[in-house]
This record gives structure tokens, C-alpha cells and sequence, in this order.
């Protein structure tokens, strides 16, 4: 559905607004002079921690300038500005920023060291009055510029906006959700903050991503992205100001990846193949799925792939495939995480049902969990799987079509021995049936991250009571896809 | 493997950046402009409340639903059924409790924890067998197991071509012995409104200068928790002063004498002369004439039913 039309007589920036361009200041060792405008707090502003002035108190006279600093709010995603500034010898920079009035600060890095420096400043919620400071240091050469005021705009309209149902923001631990939300009208990757403020969105009618992943250079994110009703998906980089880089497509790609770095990924691929299982169907092609390594520089390699290992049997549990004519979706390959320590990656098969490690390097695999494992295993269609200090957490989403209650457990133990055993499980407070995704995330402080997918909840669980402290809820007919709390936006400087 | 090239390549654009605070900027005439600052405060009351049909289907995956013959939406208006129809959605709640999911629907207050399977068909032909329904992802459902005796409530609407706000509803009920063919039918939901108009309109002047901010706003005229952000509709509107109250909430554009109307996506503040005539051929003159001035905010991607803010206006 598209919105209504209409002439669009919305005003953004409000009344009395003037046009100003691009802020530029030029900040000396000895003064601070703006270059294009004056920059004027306004009639009752509050008073900043600091104005825009002639105080340059910190820097270093005659060693050390911030020259060209410009503030751009950017057009696509209005809660973002791209900070820009020169230092006249090579500097190690950051920019801190923080809203009008509040006590906390966030600091970014620029990357490396240099004379030019591009920051983007994301993590505050729409139309909030902020303020943002330039640090520049050589050795023990340091210059700051006085602070700037700037201020975040407004998303769009249709961005879903979840409404923080239970607790507040002191009741999480804390950190930012990055959370893909899907609508009747198209699909969003968005970020909420603790007080569950949407704080960066991107998406619209043309995006049917599933997952985002954060890049390792803190100036954005690589989600997929699916054509509606064909196989595949691509992957598409989208830094938080809203700019796409690039896409690379997958034919055959389809529900997860995850980042290695921000040029080599990690992606689950469809393999299909004519056979005949004994006894089984036999007119049809089966689904397998393969994890594929894949390059920005067009290089692609299969890491690991079902068909090396195992064959379809007739008591496999099967169902027509969505994307592929003459098909059974016969392992469901449905979520992949890759774990930098042991350069590995978990992999689950929702059909199988089954969960893997498997050795980046080799495609050994080195342990499986299936629906016998130790006698707890992966009870039904599992959606997710995240090591633990104690063992595993999956998400099962159980037999939703059938009414059965979507679940988080805690499997505590060694993986692949049959030192397993359920630690905990989690239903929320009802029987929530999720047919679409779900996922769950240990969280520092005895917490767990819940994703009840298409049921429309996010709950943080603190495992010592088993209660909600923190529920992030969307309106009827929107889906939480893959959720994932990052923690910090951005290279933040501790 | 080749990289695509971007889809959607943007590139920051300059923005004003010391706006922490707003000064409002002197007209030609040497006075400021009037804001005018909408709080909760201002909203009239409105309730809300749908009354649905219930129809007993078949069973399975072969009872076909059909919508060729409504010709009136849920707010007695004309509808263009089944060009306007984009598809059936069919929902099967959570608790047995349809008549707090339908009420919640009716404030706009239901989320999606109360929905424990939803599906749907788009078409523009005006029938869906249940058969055809399916996940909007995609993902294949057996919905001849799903929609069997027993279970639900099973709650359908239409959705629209334009907006998402449900053109009829109806409790679906599947029968082992019931008929293969429910209807929506004119009448078969309806939706009914109460209001109270606040004792201290809003006062606008009366030649319509003025910067309207609803940036404040924290509930809906239902009194439900709102997001300010996500209203994209805008408009004024004069009706005569008998107009009966479902009227003025329910058939507000095709009853008013005067309308003034825009589209105010990601903004919380328009200039009210941007406003122009439904027709887009005029933009806003005086706020003049007999009868009463109503300010409606709407949002036209939410299931609620619209508008979500109503406030009475008295131009000065």
C-alpha cells in the first residue's frame, strides 16, 4: 500500500529556520572564526557544556589545528551527521557528541591517523537537540573545537516504531538493538535504543531483508536482501548515513550470514539436487543448503556443504520448497554465526533438525546437535544458536503452525558430548507461536535476549527470575526478524 | 562474480545545523508568525468501536472467502470493491478473546503478540480460498490443517489498496458443515464513534498564518499511546454544525464544506497555508464560514482506524 497522496506540506525544521549550508569553522590554535555563518544558540537554549566561542582550552598553541569542521545532517536517515574536519599535520581524531542536557557521552574515533578526518554520528532518537566536539591529538600535541550544536531530524513516517512495553530504559543492560522489523508495507532494519527509540532506520517497500550485521569499521552495516518470490538474495553494505556501497549477489543465498570482516562473508546457500531417497519421494528435487565464504573481490568458495554428509531419507522431514519449482526444502538451512575465536561457524538447520560447528578452514565439522543429541538435543525446528559461557542457547520455534509455544533454552554442557543438559527455558508469559524467525542472544549480567519473531516481542529475560525486565513490542501485522543487540554504534572510544 | 552497481546511491545533503532551538523569523509585516503548540491536552475525546459479523466457513482449505458484493467500508463509506481491496488478510488470535483483540484493533492499541498466525492473499479478483493463503515471507503453510474445526478465532479483514486500515471485518468460524463460500457484506461490520470535542478549541487565526506543531503530542484522541512521527496526514476541515459526530469522525472529507488537507510525512510541524484543497487546486484561504473547524492528524500505514488525532478548532 502506498500512502496516500497528497501535496507534502510537512516541515521538518520547523518555523523561522534558516538556511544556513554547510557549517564550516576554522579553529586556530589561537581563536576559533567560523567561516561561513555565525553560529547562534538561539533564544533560549540551553546552555551547553560549552559554547561556541573563542575557547580552544586543551590545545596546544602553534602545534596542533582543526580547520574545516563541517556537520551534515544526513537527508536519508535524518538521525545521522557526517562530521568532517583537516588538521594541518597528521592527527589521531574523535568526535564526541551527546543530547542537550543529558550527562552521557559517546565518543567516535576517526579511522587512523591523518590530516583528513569523516566521522558519522549516529545513536540519538529523532528531533533531539545535541551538541558535538572536535578532538585532534599529535603526540602530545592536542587541540579541541569548540562545541558545535547540531540537531537529528525526523525518519519517515512508515518507519515502525516499537513501543517499550515493559520496563525502561535503566531496566535493560544496556546497549543498542539492532532489529530488521517487517511491515504490511515493506521491511526496515532499524536500531532501538534502551529506552526503545528507534534511533536509525533504513528500508521502504523495495527491501525484504531478514538480518543485519554491524561492518568492523563502525560506519555501518551489510544486511541481505531478497527479490520478492524468486531464490537468492544479495548482499548490500549501507553506511548509517544511508549510502549503499555496493551489493553482491548470491543466486542461491538465502536467510542468514554473517561478517568475517568487512570483506569476506559468510553466507547460507542453497544446493539442489535431483534424488531418490529409498522409499521416499522420488519425482522431486531436494533443498540442501551449503555455507559459501564469499569476497568483495568476487572470489567465492563452499566452506561446507550437507550433501558431503548426509543424504535425504524418507523419514526427513520435508515440506515443497518456497523457491525452487519441483522442490522439498529439505534442511531449511536458517541461521549462521561466525565465531572470530575459533575462526568457526554455528550453523542451524531447522529441518533436520540439526546445529553445527563447523571449522572455517577445513569445513571440518566439529560437533552436531541433533534432535537426539543427549537426550535434549534440538527438540523442534530450532531458529538460532549462540554459544554460552555454560554451553548453548537455541531458540526453538517448536510446531508454531501447529499452536505450540515457541521457546529460548539454555543447553549447558560440552557440545557434541553427552555432558548436555536443558539449564533453562524460556516461553515468556504466554504461548507465543512464531512461524517466522525468532532468535535468542546470551547478554551480560545473567540476561538473555528473546526474539519471539513474528509474534511481534523482544524480551530481555534475566534468567535469575525468569521474568521480562525489558519487552520491545511492534503493532499488529509487523514481525521482528533477526534481532541482535550490538552494544555501541560506531568505533567507540572507551 | 561481478559487484552490482548501487541501487540507491544518496549523498548527504547540506542541512542546517545550529537549530537546537527555533527562532521564529519575522514576515514582511515585522510580526512573528503565530505557533501554535497542539499538546495532549487539546485533543478531543474519541472512542471507537467496531461491531463485526461472524460467518461460519468450511473447514480446511477449500471455503473460499469473497468481497465482490460490498460496496461500503467499515466507515459507511463508499467503496470501489474490488479495485480498492488489495487482498484478505486472516489472523488467528492468541487468546480466545476476539472481542478485546477487536476492540484494541479499533484504538489502535493491538499489537502483534495478540496475533498468533497471520496470513494472507493478494488479489484483486475479490475471493481467496483459504487454500491460497499464505505467509507474507513467503514460507509455505498447510492452511488446511491450520484453519480446521476448533481452532481461532480466526479474525479477516480486507486490506486496501490504499493505506492499511481495514476496509470490512468478520469472525471466520470453521464448520465442518458449514457453507464453502463466506461474504463480506455491506453492513457485515461497521465501524461506530463517539466524541467529545474539547471545551477550549484550538485557536487558530483566523487568516490561517500560523506553524502548527504536533510534535509534543504522547496519546491518540483514543487515548492510546502515540508516536507523533508516524502521522502523515493532515487536514482542516468546516462541517455544518449539526453534522451528528459519526460524521465528523467517520465521513469527516465527504461531509465537510471546506477542506484543507496535505501530506506532512516526516515532519511534526506544517505552515498551514501549505494546506491546499483535496483537489490540489487551492491552497488555504480564511478560516471562515458557518459551522464548526476540525483538525484531524491521520496515519495512513497504521491498521487503526483514522484519524488518529481530532481537535476542535476556533479560528480567530
Amino acid at each position: 500500500m502506498s500512502p496516500m497522496s497528497g501535496p507534502k506540506v510537512g516541515h521538518a525544521d520547523g518555523p523561522g529556520l534558516l538556511y544556513l549550508g554547510v557549517v564550516r569553522i576554522s579553529t586556530t590554535p589561537a581563536a576559533l572564526s567560523l567561516s561561513t555563518l555565525a553560529l547562534s544558540a538561539g533564544v533560549g537554549c540551553p546552555a551547553p557544556a560549552g559554547k561556541v566561542s573563542d575557547d580552544t582550552a586543551g590545545a596546544d598553541e602553534g602545534e596542533v589545528a582543526i580547520t574545516e569542521l563541517e556537520v551534515e545532517r544526513s537527508e536519508v536517515v535524518p538521525t545521522v551527521a557526517r562530521v568532517r574536519w583537516r588538521t594541518d599535520a597528521p592527527t589521531m581524531g574523535t568526535v564526541t557528541f551527546w543530547a542537550d542536557g543529558s550527562e552521557t557521552r559517546t565518543t567516535l574515533a576517526s579511522m587512523g591517523e591523518g590530516t583528513e578526518h569523516d566521522v558519522l554520528l549516529v545513536g540519538l532518537a529523532e528531533a533531539t537537540d545535541a551538541w558535538l566536539q572536535v578532538h585532534a591529538t599529535a603526540g602530545s600535541a592536542e587541540a579541541w573545537s569548540a562545541p558545535v550544536a547540531w540537531s537529528t531530524g525526523l525518519l519517515p513516517a512508515e518507519v515502525p516504531r516499537p513501543i517499550l512495553q515493559v520496563g525502561q530504559s535503566s531496566d535493560s543492560v544496556g546497549g543498542y538493538t539492532l532489529l530488521p522489523i517487517a511491515t504490511m508495507d515493506g521491511r526496515w532494519v532499524t536500531i532501538v535504543d534502551a529506552a526503545g527509540r528507534v534511533v536509525w532506520a533504513w528500508g521502504g517497500p523495495e527491501l525484504d531483508t531478514l538480518r543485519a550485521r554491524l561492518t568492523r569499521d563502525g560506519r555501518g552495516m551489510v544486511l541481505n536482501d531478497r527479490q520478492f518470490g524468486q531464490a537468492g538474495m544479495e548482499l548490500l553494505r549501507v553506511d548509517f548515513d544511508g549510502t549503499e556501497r555496493w551489493r553482491i549477489p548470491l543466486p542461491d543465498g538465502h536467510h542468514d550470514f554473517d561478517l568475517v570482516d568487512d570483506a569476506t562473508f559468510l553466507a547460507i546457500s542453497a544446493d539442489v539436487r535431483d534424488y531418490d531417497p529409498k522409499g521416499g519421494v522420488t519425482d522431486r528435487d531436494y533443498v540442501g543448503d551449503q555455507v559459501i565464504e564469499v569476497r568483495l573481490d568476487g572470489s567465492t568458495r563452499s566452506v561446507w556443504n550437507v550433501w558431503d554428509h548426509r543424504l535425504p531419507t524418507a523419514q526427513d522431514y520435508t515440506r515443497v520448497s518456497e523457491w525452487y519449482p519441483n522442490a522439498l526444502d529439505w534442511t531449511h538451512g536458517n541461521y549462521l554465526g561466525y565465531q572470530a575465536e575459533s575462526d568457526s561457524l554455528l550453523l542451524v538447520l531447522r529441518n533436520l533438525p540439526m546445529i553445527l560447528e563447523i571449522d572455517r578452514a577445513t569445513g571440518a565439522v566439529l560437533w552436531a546437535l541433533d534432535g537426539t543429541s543427549a537426550g535434549v538435543g534440538v527438540r523442534s525446528f530450532p531458529h538460532s544458536v549462540w554459544p554460552t559461557e555454560e554451553g548453548l542457547l537455541v531458540f526453538n520455534q517448536n510446531e508454531s503452525e501447529l499452536g505450540a509455544c515457541a521457546e529460548a533454552v539454555a543447553l549447558d554442557g560440552t557440545p557434541g558430548t553427552d555432558d548436555l543438559s536443558i539449564g533453562w527455558t524460556y516461553q515468556g508469559d504466554g504461548c507465543f507461536s512464531v512461524y517466522y524467525v525468532g532468535n535468542a542472544q546470551p547478554l551480560a549480567g545473567d540476561r538473555a535476549l528473546v526474539s519471539f519473531g513474528s509474534s511481534g516481542l523482544l524480551d530481555e529475560v534475566d534468567l535469575a527470575t525468569g521474568q521480562a525486565r525489558w519487552r520491545l513490542a511492534v503493532g499488529a501485522s509487523d514481525w521482528m526478524l533477526y534481532a541482535e543487540r550490538v552494544g555501541d554504534l560506531g568505533a567507540v572510544v572507551p | 562474480m561481478a559487484l552490482s552497481s548501487p541501487r540507491r546511491l544518496r549523498w548527504l545533503l547540506p542541512v542546517t545545523v545550529p537549530l537546537a532551538c527555533r527562532t521564529p523569523v519575522a514576515d514582511d509585516t515585522g510580526s512573528a508568525p503565530v505557533e501554535v503548540l497542539l499538546s495532549d491536552l487539546a485533543l478531543s475525546t474519541v472512542q471507537m468501536s467496531y461491531d463485526i459479523g461472524q460467518a461460519p466457513l468450511l473447514a480446511g482449505g477449500e471455503g473460499v472467502v469473497t468481497w465482490t458484493e460490498l460496496t461500503v467500508d467499515t466507515h459507511g463509506r463508499a467503496v470501489d470493491s474490488p479495485a480498492a481491496v488489495a487482498g484478505l488478510v486472516l489472523a488467528r488470535l492468541t487468546d480466545d478473546d476476539l472481542a478485546g483483540a477487536v476492540a484494541a484493533l479499533a484504538r489502535g492499541e493491538l499489537a502483534q503478540q495478540a496475533i498468533s498466525l497471520q496470513v494472507g492473499c493478494a488479489t484483486s479478483t475479490g475471493s481467496c480460498q483459504i487454500a491460497e493463503l499464505a505467509f507474507d515471507s513467503g514460507h509455505p503453510i498447510d492452511m488446511a490443517a491450520a484453519f480446521a474445526e476448533g481452532t481461532g478465532p480466526w479474525l479477516a479483514w480486507l486490506d486496501p489498496v490504499d493505506g492499511n486500515e481495514p476496509v470490512a471485518l468478520v469472525e471466520l468460524v470453521p464448520t465442518a458443515e458449514a457453507t464453502a463460500v463466506a461474504a463480506f457484506q455491506d453492513g457485515g461490520s461497521r465501524l461506530t464513534a463517539t466524541l467529545t470535542a474539547d471545551e477550549t478549541p484550538l485557536a487558530l487565526p483566523l487568516d490561517g498564518q500560523a506553524w502548527l506543531d504536533w510534535a509534543s503530542l504522547t496519546v491518540s484522541s483514543q487515548g492510546a499511546p502515540l508516536f507523533p512521527q508516524r502521522l502523515d496526514q493532515l487536514a482542516l476541515s468546516r462541517v455544518a454544525a449539526d453534522t451528528p459526530d459519526e460524521d465528523r469522525l467517520l465521513r469527516l472529507a465527504e461531509v465537510a464544506l471546506d477542506r484543507w488537507e496535505g501530506e506532512v510525512s516526516g515532519a511534526t510541524q506544517v505552515w498551514l497555508p501549505d494546506l491546499r484543497s483535496p483537489d490540489g487546486s487551492a491552497s488555504l484561504g480564511e478560516l471562515g464560514g458557518e459551522g464548526d473547524w476540525l483538525l484531524t492528524l491521520s496515519c495512513s500505514t497504521c491498521t487503526a482506524p483514522q484519524p488518529t488525532v481530532v481537535v476542535a478548532v476556533q479560528p480567530r
